[in-house]
């Protein structure tokens, strides 16, 4: 069984991946000298173009972990999971076709999201606002070190090693996510973009000789892999609504969370505020949108190459489908990585590793810059007075990257994955979305929206967290006699919808006193 | 079931192709936006009177 496990990642490729990683925390040390104000430090001085915004939108969005929760969910569910592809597209091209919120809010010129809410419903909202972001923000990257280590140890065939091998995974991405925290911490927005911008250039690149390696593999090619799924797994591997872990509310449920995080989720959206104007802004979503497409398209094909080898060799069979190729998979987790590994010859699979590491970096220095700016300019600033100046600020962002990288290190590395990270991701996401979205709509095109209302809404968003335990809750109504299930994404839809009647209810039968359009550009 | 396959192929080729083109635009034009964000930073810090 052992040696199923070994992969073409070899000592040059470690070489590669090493000089890599050291030039993208030297690169961020350099830039430090074009920062000199907070709103150089946290969206790079407003003057990105298109194609610089893009790149680095697409960066952003093309992490490590977007790559291996996207194959975890298609080694189960195949080319239904990637739906969500096509729907991040559709997102992406509605958005930049329309300006739809996007353009309002670079209008504003914002340093941060929940800046909105305070010129919309006042300060308290904002540090409500604030708040809640940086607690499902935090919460949401709390599994990415761990998908980074399977990573990791499964495409470097450290798995045959001995079984220490976990923990030395765990000591490389713990000196990952030091190097992430050092480039962020110096640099700021300036050296999230050029290191984006970087990543973006390296991961076109991997990510295409991926396909690439899939494609030509005398075992694998479209056709060989399109029928080996369709003889084992048939018709739900391709159609979402009869896919038995799918149907009509997961599709409608992710429809919503796209569509709303694509402009209020802090790190996507804060390339509306980078933009140096309105039109560049939905010129990046706009043409991003093949970007949105490829980030799950691509793992997803993977995934898919990773049934069909194991579909064709019986150790590994027995290693992922114990129950037999129809039935349920185990250690998902492991399969991706597992066959880049095994594809890709040494020398070119360091560079795809360098690619996809520096994605993990990527996805890091943003989410890390843009949850502690929040914590810095929404929570603290706001709770002092406004009496923190633009150094200041800096420093508490600071302190905040280095206080979640610490919750990184100790709560991320050691959680247990769970069976789908995706479900995860979508309902950390929920609990500050589901506010969050109907308040910003609302704020920019519902003139009575009020300030009771919004916090409403907020406060009803917290409601996802029973979303994180829904097996416990199914066990309970199963020892009840009950035959009702609830799902994650029916509790997510549910909250959506909650939060939004919540929102209307309030604003409706309590108005604020003084008209808030006055504060906000009127639309 | 066929019609779904068919429908995944084009939309395979469809999504890489449109990525290809894609990032052989945006990467020598990022090069360019790039150096232009540093300029621009650099002049805001010489304005400021910025050492």
């Amino acid at each position: 069984m052992g040696e199923v496990f070994v992969t073409n990642f070899t000592a040059i490729d470690w070489v590669i991946v090493a000089i890599y990683l050291m030039l993208s925390v030297l690169v961020g040390i350099w830039v430090n000298r074009y920062i000199h104000n907070v709103t150089d430090y946290l969206v790079g001085g407003r003057a990105s173009r298109t194609s610089l915004n893009v790149a680095t939108y697409i960066g952003t969005g093309l992490g490590l972990v977007t790559l291996m929760y996207a194959s975890i969910d298609a080694f189960s569910n195949g080319f239904a999971y990637v739906t969500l592809a096509l729907m991040g597209f559709v997102v992406g091209v509605i958005l930049g076709a329309t300006g739809l919120v996007i353009g309002p809010l670079r209008e504003m010129k914002l340093l941060t999201i929940p800046e909105f809410f305070e010129r919309r419903y006042g300060p308290r909202t904002r540090i409500v606002a604030g708040s809640i972001c940086a607690l499902a923000g935090i919460l949401n990257m709390g599994l990415f070190p761990k998908l980074g280590a399977t990573f990791i140890t499964y495409v470097t065939g450290l798995s045959e090693g001995s079984g220490s091998h976990e923990l030395t995974i765990n000591v490389v991405t713990s000196l990952l996510i030091v190097a992430v925290l050092l480039y962020t911490v110096i640099g700021g927005m300036v050296s999230v973009m050029l290191t984006d911008y970087l990543q973006f250039v390296v991961l076109s690149i991997g990510m295409g000789l991926g396909v690439y390696f899939c494609l030509i593999h005398p075992d694998l090619g479209w056709n060989n892999m399109v029928g080996t799924l369709a003889e084992h797994r048939g018709e739900g591997m391709f159609n979402p609504i009869v896919n038995e872990n799918y149907g009509w509310i997961w599709v409608c449920f992710n429809f919503v969370v796209l569509f709303v995080a694509s402009f209020c989720w802090a790190p996507e959206a804060t390339r509306a505020l980078t933009a140096r104007d309105v039109a560049t802004t939905r010129r990046t979503f706009l043409v991003g949108a093949p970007g949105q497409f490829i980030r799950l398209g691509v793992p997803a094909l993977w995934a898919v190459a990773a049934f069909c080898l194991v579909a064709a060799s019986p150790a590994l069979t027995e290693h992922f489908f114990p129950f037999g190729l129809d039935g349920e998979a185990r250690h998902a987790s492991q399969a991706m990585p597992l066959v880049i590994g095994k594809i890709v010859p040494s020398g070119l699979l360091g560079l795809l590793v360098a690619g996809l590491l520096a994605a993990f970096m990527s996805t890091h220095d943003s989410y890390l810059l843009c949850w502690a700016s929040v914590i810095a300019r929404d929570v603290v600033n706001p709770l002092t007075g406004g009496a923190l100046g633009g150094q200041a600020q800096i420093r508490v962002t600071r302190i905040g990257v280095v206080l979640i990288g610490v919750f990184l290190l100790v709560w991320g590395v050691w959680y247990e994955l769970p069976d789908s990270v995706w479900n995860y991701m979508a309902v950390t996401g929920t609990i500050y979305l589901s506010g969050a979205g109907v308040a910003l709509l609302g704020g920019i095109y519902w003139k009575r929206a009020s300030t009771v209302g919004a916090l409403a809404a907020f406060t009803g968003g917290l409601v996802s967290i029973i979303g994180l335990f829904t097996e416990q809750i199914n066990e309970r109504l199963e020892n009840m006699g009950s035959g009702f299930e609830i799902t994650s994404p029916m509790l997510g839809l549910f909250n959506y919808i909650f939060c939004a009647v919540l929102f209307i209810a309030f604003s409706l039968l309590f108005p604020d006193r003084r008209h808030a359009s006055s504060r906000v550009p009127a639309k | 079931m066929d019609a779904f396959i068919t429908f995944w192929t084009w939309v395979y080729a469809l999504g890489i192709a449109s990525f290809c083109v894609l990032a052989i635009v945006l990467i020598p034009l990022g090069a360019r936006d790039l150096a232009a964000l540093f300029r621009s930073l650099s002049s805001d810090a010489e304005d400021q009177g910025d050492p």
